[in-house]
């Protein structure tokens, strides 16, 4: 029996209330957040300057839209781990392809856009139509991705038109960052999309239980490879600030990017199982993370120390998940 | 009379709300074959569990020849010599025959490593115990059906049990398999172990038992010897009733044909030739034992399993198996046997898992009208008289007659024609239950057609118009509301079970 009978009264609990205690542990991540914040601020002024604050947010941009897509796939029950490699493979192509044209910026980029929706229907197409689990599927295309890109170049290569490295990285509109400008945008479609649309509830009853969607008419094939397109499509966006920071197509550009996104989603609180969690939670895990870098970058700690704490920061979460639950 | 080997006594068990065992005493003589019977839910699976530690009793004492005991996990029952052989096998498939023999306990030689010979020594002994040969060194996988039993058998042997437990042996063999197991378990009263036999098939009581406990809504009925009494006062033994309980009566006249059902065969669900017709505002009862076919049945029907041939028509336009959202779109629903696994999104709210089967219409331009989904949904809650704490509860938390309704208010918001309701009331305390009979028939009044699969006989006579008995797969007889009685439904159900051909068995076995 896992049903457990609360005490059972009619009306009584607000919105706002069911709001707070299915949330709890999220707000209490932002609450600790803004504390690590304001502790930060007071005892370092290179922190606090709105210089590192911008730096910050701009840091921010792609791990956050990755930990978006990976929020997504894994609240239908699924996983990517190719979005890395999808990262790194379009950085080269993007940068090769544009070779610092002006004219080649758009008609190179929309094709990079494709080539992101392309990936992810060839995941969503082996994991529906093959049923080939998605950790194994997006484990061989993440092989294959990168491989692509290593045949095509091993070393950097070409390089991006100015407007471009503005347009995705280090341009302002006032005194806004645009990426910082896209990665909201990117947030506020993602949560009306999941939270708002038959999609999105789709999305969440085909995580929570396959059996009980399709028993409910809901098209759990359909649902499984549009969540892997777009998921694919908005780690191409991420793809295309990655290079537009970088100027140049870098082998290495999406290094680590999955097992990140994979680790904000965790430490947001989103079940790895699927169906239960929120883009709320994953943003927190971003900034979380993002904050680590920075922090651990301003006082000169070196790159080992930061894997240690980051560690050390997803085992203490889940594990106080796990004792709350 | 020999010693006794086993004896329960005043055993007491609830779960929840809900009396399984009350007061059951139950007692075996040492080497007898003693016979368990009862319909579903009667509590014999129950009274077993506690036997084999796997469920504590509330009240009562438990001693094997004549020593008290207490049997609180399956190892302690283990070690007390009680082993228990369940209808699904607890095989591994990879592992051969030596090594699922002796899970858990192959002797070792010094050096720390598996001793083969040992090994398969000790794995033989048990099946010459039982007169049989296995190769060792086959995987269990490999195996048929009545082998895999076999190595069950020989397993609980190698632990040195001397009460064994077989629950339904026969359910999954064919009948050449049966005399088989007859035999092996001949062989094992000739060695002094005593065996608690469950099974409802009745002639196998005749053909094999020494004496039979009759058990029914978890109170003994009586215990004989089985060649005191005959096939007739069995059954009247487990069917009759005292208990009362009012059901609802219908105050419309049932309407014309809606649901067509001809010839409906499925070899991968063992459906065969199904043929019946379901009107308007009617509630046709489906009964029969467990394993009879009825929700196979249901989910051929409703497209969620495949259909090798015949044909359904549903309002006069043909439904296409395999096919659920078509069965949707013409008006049936599903209400799942099992509502956490097949009818429910545990981790989501009310909200979300009432509109589920609906939420493709609530959507205006691009987004969900989630002013008019609260609306439905509250409305729901309201009429069926959901206690939650709000909409946003989430369902896993509910107990499980409000999860039950929330199932039923998320088909009832697509406005069914036809809903199949497999087991309705299981597990749910007895007020939901008559709220459950009252909305059935109110449904029922509307015009909506009702398939409602029970094991409850009484649910099934009480709250049908008209009643189909399934039994191996097949429609065994129907009856109308006056003339079922349980006893007929029960002869019907069991009967059928006892007169299938030898060729039909083997023609499934194979």
């Amino acid at each position: 029996m896992t049903s457990i009978s609360a005490p059972e009264r009619r009306a009584g609990k607000s919105t706002l209330q069911h709001f707070v205690s299915n949330n709890a542990l999220v707000l209490v991540l932002y609450a600790f957040l803004s504390l690590a914040m304001i502790g930060l601020s007071i005892h370092s002024s290179t922190f606090r300057s709105s210089l590192n604050l911008w730096t910050l947010a701009r840091q921010a941009v792609i791990p956050g839209i990755l930990g978006i897509a990976q929020t997504m796939i894994i609240l239908s029950g699924g996983i990517d781990l190719s979005v890395a490699s999808l990262v790194t493979l379009i950085s080269l192509l993007c940068a090769g392809l544009m070779d610092s044209r002006p004219e080649l910026f758009v008609p190179v980029a929309t094709l990079m856009l494709v080539v992101g929706l392309a990936a992810g229907a060839f995941n969503g197409l082996i994991v529906t139509r093959g049923r080939v689990p998605p950790f194994i599927t997006t484990l061989g295309t993440a092989l294959l991705l990168q491989g692509s890109g290593l045949a095509y170049t091993t070393v950097p290569k070409g390089g991006i038109p100015k407007s471009m490295g503005d347009l995705f990285y280090y341009g302002q509109l006032g005194s806004l960052p645009c990426p910082v400008i896209l990665l909201v945008i990117v947030f506020l479609v993602m949560w009306l999309i999941l939270s708002r649309t038959d999609f999105g509830r789709n999305v969440y009853a085909v995580g929570g239980s396959a059996e009980v969607a399709r028993r409910a008419g809901i098209p759990v094939n359909r649902t499984r490879m549009t969540v892997f397109c777009l998921g694919s499509f908005l780690a191409a966006i991420a793809a295309l600030v990655a290079t537009a920071r970088m100027g140049i197509g870098d082998p290495l550009a999406g290094m680590g990017m999955e097992l990140d996104s994979i680790t904000a989603v965790v430490i947001g609180g989103t079940s790895l199982f699927g169906g239960r969690g929120s883009l709320f939670g994953t943003m927190a895990g971003v900034i979380i993370l993002t904050l680590i870098n920075n922090v651990m970058v301003i006082q000169n700690v070196s790159m080992w120390y930061q894997q240690l704490i980051k560690g050390l920061v997803v085992l203490l979460v889940v594990a106080i998940y796990k004792q709350r639950a | 009379m020999a010693e006794l080997a086993l004896e329960m006594l005043n055993i007491t068990k609830a779960f929840r709300e809900v009396l399984a065992l009350d007061d059951v005493s139950f007692s075996c003589c040492a080497g007898e074959i003693h016979a368990l019977v009862g319909e579903n839910g009667a509590g014999k699976s129950t009274l077993m569990k506690i036997l084999a530690g796997v469920l504590n009793p509330d009240r009562g004492e438990i001693r094997l020849a004549g020593r008290k005991v207490r049997l609180s996990t399956p190892a302690a029952a283990q070690k007390m010599g009680i082993g228990i052989i369940y209808q699904e096998f607890n095989l591994l498939p990879w592992l051969n025959v030596a090594e699922n023999i002796l899970l858990g306990r192959l002797p070792k030689t010094r050096l720390g490593v598996v001793d083969w010979s040992r090994a398969r020594m000790q794995a033989q002994e048990p099946l010459d115990r039982l007169g049989v040969r296995l190769d060792l060194r086959a995987r269990a996988m490999d195996l048929s059906v009545a082998q895999q039993q076999l190595v069950e058998i020989a397993k609980v042997l190698s632990l040195n049990s001397n009460l064994i437990i077989m629950d339904e042996p026969s359910a999954v063999l064919a009948g050449h398999e049966l005399e088989q197991l007859f035999d092996v378990v001949r062989t094992l009263r000739q060695q002094g172990v005593t065996i608690v036999y469950i099974s409802h098939r009745l002639d196998e009581v005749f053909e094999i038992a020494d004496r039979v406990t009759v058990l029914r809504d978890g109170h003994v009925m009586g215990t004989c010897e089985v060649s005191a009494i005959d096939k007739t006062t069995l059954i009247r033994m487990m069917a009759g009733r005292t208990l009362d309980e009012t059901f609802p009566t219908s105050t419309e006249r049932i309407g014309a044909p809606f649901l067509k059902v001809k010839g409906l065969s499925s070899s991968k669900l063992g459906l065969r030739d199904i043929t019946f017709t379901l009107h308007k505002g009617e509630i046709l009862g489906l009964a029969g034992l467990v394993g009879a076919g009825r929700s196979e049945l249901a989910m051929a029907l409703f497209g969620v399993a495949p259909v090798d041939g015949g044909e359904v028509w549903l309002d006069n336009q043909p439904l296409h198996p395999g096919n659920p959202r078509q069965a949707m779109q013409l008006g049936m629903a599903l209400v799942p046997e099992n509502r956490q696994e097949q009818g429910l999104v545990l981790s989501q709210s009310v909200r979300n898992n009432t509109s589920l089967a609906i939420i493709d219409r609530l959507r205006r331009f691009l987004l969900i009208d989630e002013r008019r989904e609260c609306d439905i949904v509250k409305k729901q809650v309201e009429d069926m008289d959901i206690r939650t704490p709000g909409l946003e509860q989430q369902v896993a938390y509910l107990s499980g007659g409000n999860q039950q309704k929330v199932v039923l208010a998320k088909w009832l918001c697509s406005a069914p024609k036809c809903i199949i309701m497999d087991e309705p009331t299981r597990g749910i305390d007895v007020g939901t239950k008559a709220e459950i009979y009252r909305l059935m028939r109110q449904l029922a009044d509307r015009g909506t057609s009702i398939i409602m699969i029970s094991s409850e006989l009484l649910e099934i006579t009480g709250m049908s118009d008209r009643i189909l008995v399934m039994s191996r797969g097949r429609v065994a007889g129907e009856l109308s509301r006056q003339e079922a009685t349980e006893e007929r439904i029960l002869t019907l159900a069991v009967g059928e079970a006892l007169a299938a051909p030898l060729e039909d068995v083997a023609d499934r076995a194979s």
